[in-house]
């Protein structure tokens, strides 16, 4: 049964694996048998084979078929299989099985399916929820291959996608909703709780959750390729998407570039404007800190703070530094000292200590910036130290000041960039925002009491 | 390029994260390895048993596991780190995902542990664990092998395959103990290329990659012996 040509045909179609990823998903096959199916399958056309890493004697020229990865990340090594001392394996996609020079990747062409799909009530829409949708199917009934979504944090995105989704499917398309490593587990139970039948009926080959790295093992399949919160080369996308398939990218910065598409959604649920961003310019942050001097705008920020009975981040670029700080803490200001923590580095510890920090078990959180995660806290505010360092880059800074304030019940928050410098990106975020803001003001989405 | 590279120091990535590290010159290769990685490694320290390397709270010379087993089957070892969740991901990376750089580096690490523990054994053939033909062609390499060719290459001794396994096991992280030591009974045998060899002059060092229990590595000396081995000592990257 698991040999038959039309079988496999039917399991693996519109998906781009490797030999060893069949073998693995269909367990307790005869390895002859399942050749000989593939082989028919690829005379009839319904199958192509090419090697997994393309080789060749110029660097520029080799290539991993399956991530596209150069010949940065090409390894040569002593194959036990094809007995060459010259084996080349990617080491970019390791983690999903190894592509080797002598392996082949398997492309199962698409096959058109419809999608027995029964739409179900949506949940209400805000009007700037409505026109954001609206504006996305438009372009998406129109000629645009790549869509770029501008939408505020805390905007109701789920319940836009939702909508979508369901228009979507109803029109027979196939989706593929790419998400970050760790929010799709997230991200789907909420879409479960908004829409329960549209998951339990979709998942499947018409409607695919999932990361950058799975859309490598599809083949042409999907019409619309949703980039959540992720940034995908290009490679990884044009294999998964058929071939009049559009992307749409939902992010947080105005992209530069100018020739897509672009749909804003300025405003959030709760209608309140965004917080823009303070920059405080304090010359000698750095030293200040190393010698225990006092800074004024981090002491008036932690008081201020205190003063709002608040809680708040203090973001820095990396650990190092936030070990600076806390030594700071303990020396000039001993006071906050036991209502201060840090979090270095991702383990289990830190995930702790923002459950801790979430049920306000105390009040300042010191983070190196790519650890910084969202965490729904009503009266939590925002200071970003070094804020011109060069690790630290305007979608991050955007992403980081839009983190804060999206509770409603205290949409004022507090964002504070120290440095000692004010750089480009920093202008670019504090406009980014204005700019947000009065976009909502001019289109009428703001509460009037705001 | 020395002038250059003295003046402008690249500072290379910490072997087994994406840290940068600061080198010098001369150093061992523990300097690859950035203070994170290297706490949480955790390089085994004195005092430590005489023959399996287990870390002891206090200078009592064997553990109560080796004085269980009768002393001519004992093999001594030396160990790299302890067997800690990352070694665990550093062996699950270079075992089961492939990724044979790391061979390079926790070979480097083994050489080191060999140089400093078996100082003055006159080591004459390093081997390896062998795997069964069918877990090697579906792996594609055998890890012990590529850990001792790496030793072998750094001190300057030739690396052999004197061990075959003639019957499969189930891999020995999903057994107990005692099935472990079960499972490998009369597992190996003396490779057709060895047996060609007379092996009572030479001293061996016998390569793997984890010690657990020790059922793996006494069984291959075992082997060993039983062709005439005289002295085996065994090393491992983690115990």
């Amino acid at each position: 049964m698991k040999s038959d040509p039309l079988f496999l045909y039917r399991r693996f179609t519109g998906r781009r694996l490797l030999w060893s990823e069949i073998m693995k998903s269909l367990e307790k096959i005869d390895e002859k048998q399942l050749q000989t199916a593939l082989e028919v399958l690829e005379e009839q056309g319904y199958v192509t084979k090419e090697p997994s890493i393309q080789t060749s004697f110029w660097a520029i020229r080799k290539k991993c078929n399956r991530c596209g990865a150069g010949s940065l990340y090409l390894e040569k090594s002593s194959c036990a299989i094809c007995k060459e001392r010259s084996c080349v394996y990617c080491t970019k996609c390791l983690h999903r099985g190894r592509a080797k020079s002598c392996s082949f990747i398997y492309s199962f062409q698409p096959m058109s399916q419809s999608i027995d799909f029964h739409s179900e009530p949506s949940y209400p829409l805000r009007p700037a929820q409505q026109k954001t949708l609206v504006d996305i199917q438009k372009l998406l009934h129109g000629q645009s291959r790549s869509i770029y979504v501008v939408m505020v944090a805390g905007a109701g995105k789920i319940s836009i996608l939702a909508a979508l989704f369901q228009q979507l499917l109803s029109e027979q398309k196939h989706i593929f909703w790419c998400l970050p490593e760790k929010e799709v587990e997230q991200n789907l139970n909420q879409m479960k709780l908004l829409m329960p039948n549209l998951v339990k009926q979709c998942l499947d080959q018409s409607f695919v959750v999932g990361t950058k790295w799975d859309l490598l093992s599809y083949h042409q399949q999907f019409d619309v390729l949703l980039l959540d919160g992720v940034e995908v080369p290009p490679f990884f996308s044009n294999g998964a998407l058929a071939k009049e398939g559009q992307q749409v990218q939902i992010g947080l910065p105005f992209p530069r570039n100018q020739q897509t598409s672009l749909v804003v959604h300025p405003v959030r649920l709760h209608q309140y404007p965004l917080p823009i961003p303070k920059f405080i310019h304090y010359r000698g942050l750095r030293r200040g800190l190393q010698l225990n001097k006092p800074i004024e705008p981090l002491r008036l920020f932690i008081e201020e703070i205190q003063s709002l009975n608040g809680q708040a981040w203090i973001v820095v670029p990396s650990k190092k530094d936030g070990k600076m700080v806390m030594d700071w803490i303990e020396k000039v200001m001993p006071v906050i000292k036991d209502k201060s923590r840090m979090i270095g580095e991702e383990n289990e510890n830190a995930e702790e200590l923002r459950i801790l920090f979430s049920e306000q078990k105390f009040t300042f959180l010191i983070i190196p910036h790519y650890l910084l995660k969202s965490i729904r806290i009503a009266n939590l505010h925002l200071c970003v130290l070094f804020a011109e360092h060069s690790s630290i880059e305007r979608k991050r800074l955007v992403e980081m000041s839009q983190l804060v304030g999206i509770h409603a019940y205290f949409p004022c928050c507090e964002v504070w960039f120290v440095g000692e410098e004010n750089t480009n990106t920093i202008v670019q975020t504090k406009k980014e925002h204005i700019y947000l803001n009065e976009l909502a003001k001019k289109e009428g989405y703001l509460n009037e009491r705001a | 390029m020395r002038w250059w590279s003295f003046l402008f120091p690249i500072h290379p990535n910490c072997w087994f994260c994406n840290q940068s590290k600061v080198q010098t010159f001369l150093s061992s290769s523990w300097s690859n390895i950035c203070e994170d990685c290297l706490g949480l490694l955790s390089p085994i320290q004195n005092p430590t048993c005489h023959v399996c390397f287990r870390s002891l709270a206090d200078d009592s010379g064997i553990c109560c596991d080796c004085l269980m087993v009768a002393i001519e089957d004992r093999v001594q070892n030396v160990s790299a780190v302890a067997y800690t969740s990352k070694a665990k991901k550093v062996i699950s990376r270079f075992k089961y995902l492939g990724d044979e750089r790391y061979a390079k580096y926790i070979g480097a690490m083994m050489r080191d542990v060999v140089e400093v523990h078996y100082r003055g054994i006159p080591f004459s053939v390093i081997t390896s664990v062998p795997l069964h033909h069918k877990r090697l062609t579906e792996r594609g390499f055998n890890q012990s092998q590529l850990l001792a060719e790496q030793i072998g290459k750094s001190i300057g001794i030739p690396t052999l395959n004197l061990l075959e396994r003639n019957k499969p096991s189930p891999p020995q992280a999903s057994l107990g103990r005692a099935d472990r030591i079960r499972s490998l009974q009369n597992s190996f045998q003396i490779s057709e290329e060895a047996q060609q060899l007379d092996l009572r002059p030479h001293t061996i060092l016998l390569v793997d990659d984890v010690y657990t229990t020790g059922s793996t590595i006494r069984e291959c000396a075992k082997t060993l012996r039983s062709a005439g081995a005289k002295t085996i000592y065994s090393t491992t990257f983690a115990r």
